[in-house]
């Protein structure tokens, strides 16, 4: 019997390596001719499933020795609000809702211009052996700890020095992100009617179900969300009558004028409570969120589209790409942030999470596996962007400083590079969403939208839904962001208020108005500057602005592998500290590496101070470059040194925290005996509940010897509800 | 079928109910009866209220990733 089974999950994970292998020698291989999307679902799909059965457990059970035994925070501390056994199905959508925003929509639609190949495989390898590995192990530390957040376990693990240069980084490389996210927003939105009315009309939809919830029928949250989405698409609907009447000059807003009300909202919604208008549209994107992109795979499958763009373009090897400069080592790496490797999710694995977990085991589903599913997401990311014409893609997020303004210019300056591309073929993509001109549109989220709705009208719909499914994506991914937008300035806003209160104790005091509002305001004006430098920067926001950003996102990972490999040490745990040490050296070398061309590279293009001194000295000797105005070359100046600034400092912050762990790491190797330990002592597990989300055969009998539904619980106790068809109910 | 309809029913009303804090109120009152009886409860409000002053003393509550 045990030698059947053996056979038969040999041959099926065989069989599953195969067709992955087979699809990623289709993607590598083929030059010249169409590549149908499938075979890039199929080649990540199986190798998620390959690194799951294999290299996660190996992690889980070898390296970290998760315990079965050992009872978890949340069945040691059960107070029923932040710590409780949650059932590990429904923990792991909370934490895939807690981790996924936009991030993995836009990199990977930038990386694009690189071709479908590089990005494909940093995502896919990427999460398997960085990102889903760091959740994953974050999340068990945190776990070990009562459920301590990343800072706590810097400042307690690794020292105070360490410790506060992570709270400078946290605290810029968020200001960065928000300004950044802000500005994909912006230019989704700008100028067009459609998409600003649907948007807008997301705000008295959320505060509707914020009262509803509040004081109509308290606690219906399914019943809210569906009412909720129903409006929104409804919103949509209507956006289209808005931009065909006379309300049209109303929602058409220009760039600067989105940044006061971009700048203007975030502020307002930081400071608002968190039931009227936060949490309300943030489980409206969430669930819009796994519908989508549910439906995308589902879309991917049956309009079974082919990827236009090449494998490899030369942009990748010559580093002169209209969408980000650079070469693809380390460019690539740092743009697609969030989908392979996302410092972000290590806020969310510790702290939060941890606090959760039913049973030790369970932080391989949901940390790996959680991770797993977030790149999905962004390999469904750089398919939309790939199933469209290279021609349209390159128009789309090129700079006006490269392409020009008009259509004439842009097919011009695109067919040059070997993408021939028509002025009626660009205007008739515009038309065929509605929208006034798609040039320009930089930013990655008008693409993914317009990638979307090609899928999207293939088989729902057809030619004549374009635009309602244009509109549908962009205000998705709006959604997010505008979610992301409010609690980061929150997240903010509460950091520069510990801070403050050091000065003046009041300003600890959430309730106390002058502090809550002057700490909301600098962040917002912080970010809103980032905003306002992208929109007005003469050679393109996006352009300029990403690289910052995904250098600084990286380093956050690279600060959250440093404690993992840290703790890894200090845990006696060295001989598998390379399970951690490995991402962590790669991904310090690409962001050092980046940081490093990006400061001091000669070439004017990639170097902020290189491009400083080309345009101070053509201002000195009154010329102009690409028939700029002098306002506009210096405003290039500023922000060349802004940002050169910038991602010199980011790189020595990382450099103290790598440093600073370094010396403890070494001094744990050197007296083992003298390393305080930390974590919280074993106490004995009374919890039965599977390792995994499905449970074996083994542990279905257990659950059943011992009288208990799938969720699993104490027997003869009280726990989690229990899915209805096992349970008696409660 | 019916079996596949309600398994999902009961996963979205878990999943609602813990993004929003709806478990936490449930899981609240009936811990607190089932301790003593005769104590007096939060209402929903009133437990809303001391969560939110919590979740705002502490800089992580809702944070999300870009």
């Amino acid at each position: 019997m045990l030698q059947q089974v053996r056979i038969k999950t040999v041959v099926i994970w065989t069989t599953v390596a195969l067709v992955s292998a087979v699809a990623w020698s289709v993607l590598a291989l083929s030059r010249g001719e169409e590549v149908s999307a499938a075979w890039m679902v199929a080649a990540a799909l199986g190798s998620y499933a390959v690194a799951y059965r294999f290299y996660s457990k190996f992690i889980a059970y070898r390296a970290l020795k998760v315990d079965r035994t050992r009872a978890t925070p949340a069945e040691r501390l059960n107070d029923g609000v932040d710590y409780h056994p949650t059932d590990r199905r429904v923990l792991l959508g909370h934490h895939f809702a807690s981790i996924s925003g936009a991030g993995p929509l836009v990199g990977p639609v930038l990386a694009a211009q690189m071709g479908y190949l590089p990005g494909t495989i940093w995502i896919i390898a990427g999460v398997i052996f960085a990102g889903a590995v760091q959740d994953m192990v974050v999340m068990f530390f945190s776990a070990r700890r009562n459920g301590k957040s990343l800072g706590s376990m810097i400042r307690d693990e690794i020292g105070p020095v360490g410790g506060i240069a992570a709270l400078v980084a946290v605290f810029a490389i968020l200001i960065i992100l928000l300004g950044v996210l802000a500005l994909v927003v912006l230019n989704a939105l700008a100028e067009s009617p459609w998409g600003t009315f649907s948007t807008a009309m997301t705000m008295p939809v959320a505060v509707f179900m914020g009262l509803y919830l509040r004081y109509l029928r308290p606690g219906k949250v399914a019943e809210v969300t569906v009412i909720g989405v129903a409006l929104l698409l409804f919103s949509i609907v209507a956006g289209r009558w808005v931009a065909e009447s006379g309300w049209a000059d109303f929602f058409t807003l220009s760039p600067q004028a989105l940044v006061g009300w971009l700048v203007a909202y975030g502020f307002i919604a930081s400071v608002l409570p968190v039931w009227l208008l936060m949490s309300p549209r943030d489980y409206l994107s969430t669930f819009l969120k796994i519908g989508t992109i549910g439906l995308l795979f589902v879309g991917v499958l049956i309009a079974n589209p082919t990827l236009k763009m090449e494998a490899v373009t030369d942009f990748a090897s010559r580093g002169d790409g209209p969408v980000f400069a650079g070469s693809l080592f380390p460019f690539v790496f740092i743009t697609i942030a969030c989908g392979a490797l996302s410092g972000f999710h290590a806020l969310v694995a510790s702290g939060t999470t941890p606090k959760m977990l039913q049973k030790e085991p369970q932080v391989r589903p949901i940390g790996y596996g959680g991770m797993l599913m977030e790149s999905s997401v962004a390999v469904l990311a750089i398919i939309a962007a790939c199933v469209l014409d290279p021609g349209l893609y390159f128009s789309m997020n090129a700079p006006v400083s490269v392409i020009g303004d008009t259509v004439q210019s842009a097919s011009d300056t695109i067919s040059s590079w070997g993408y021939v591309i028509t002025p009626e073929a660009l205007q008739a993509a515009a038309d065929s969403v509605e929208e006034g001109s798609l040039l320009s549109k930089t930013g990655g989220a008008p693409t993914f939208a317009m990638g979307v709705a090609v899928i999207f009208a293939d088989f729902l719909g057809g030619q004549s839904a374009m635009a309602f499914w244009y509109h549908f994506a962009i205000m998705f991914e709006v959604l997010f962001i505008l979610t992301t937008i409010d609690s980061g300035t929150r997240i903010g806003r509460f950091m520069l208020q510990e801070v403050a209160g050091k000065a003046n104790p009041k300003f600890r005091d959430h309730s106390w108005k002058p502090g809550v509002w002057l700490a909301s305001g600098v962040v917002a004006g912080l970010w809103g500057y980032f905003l306002w430098v992208g929109v007005n920067d003469p050679l393109g926001g996006i352009r300029s602005l990403f690289p910052v950003f995904g250098i600084s996102n990286q380093l956050l990972a690279a600060i959250a592998l440093t404690i993992c490999t840290t703790l890894m040490i200090k845990s006696g745990r060295l001989k598998y500290a390379w399970v951690t040490g490995v991402p962590l050296a790669w991904i310090t070398v690409v962001t050092l590496v980046a940081s490093w061309q990006k400061v001091f590279s000669a070439d004017p293009n990639i170097g902020f101070f290189a491009q400083r001194s080309l345009y101070r000295d053509a201002i000195n000797a009154g010329e102009s470059i690409g028939g700029q105005t002098e306002d506009q070359m210096r405003t290039v100046v500023t922000n060349a040194t802004v940002n050169g600034l910038i991602s010199a400092v980011f790189a020595v912050l990382v450099i103290i925290i790598i440093v600073d762990a370094g010396r403890v790491c070494l001094k744990a190797v050197r007296r083992p005996d003298e390393v305080v330990d930390l974590e919280a002592p074993h106490e004995p597990s009374r919890i039965i509940a599977p390792d995994s989300i499905l449970a074996t055969r083994e542990e279905r009998a257990e659950l059943e010897a011992a009288g208990l539904p799938s969720t699993g619980g104490v027997p003869g106790e009280y726990g989690p509800t229990p899915k209805p068809e096992e349970g008696e109910g409660r | 079928m019916r079996r596949a309809a309600r398994g999902l029913w009961w996963y979205l009303t878990e999943l609602t109910g813990e993004l929003t804090g709806d478990n936490a109120y449930r899981r609240y009152s009936e811990r607190a009866r089932r301790e003593d009886p005769a104590a007096a409860v939060m209402t929903r409000r009133e437990f809303e209220r001391e969560r939110a002053d919590a979740r705002a003393a502490r800089p992580n509550g809702g944070g999300r990733c870009c």
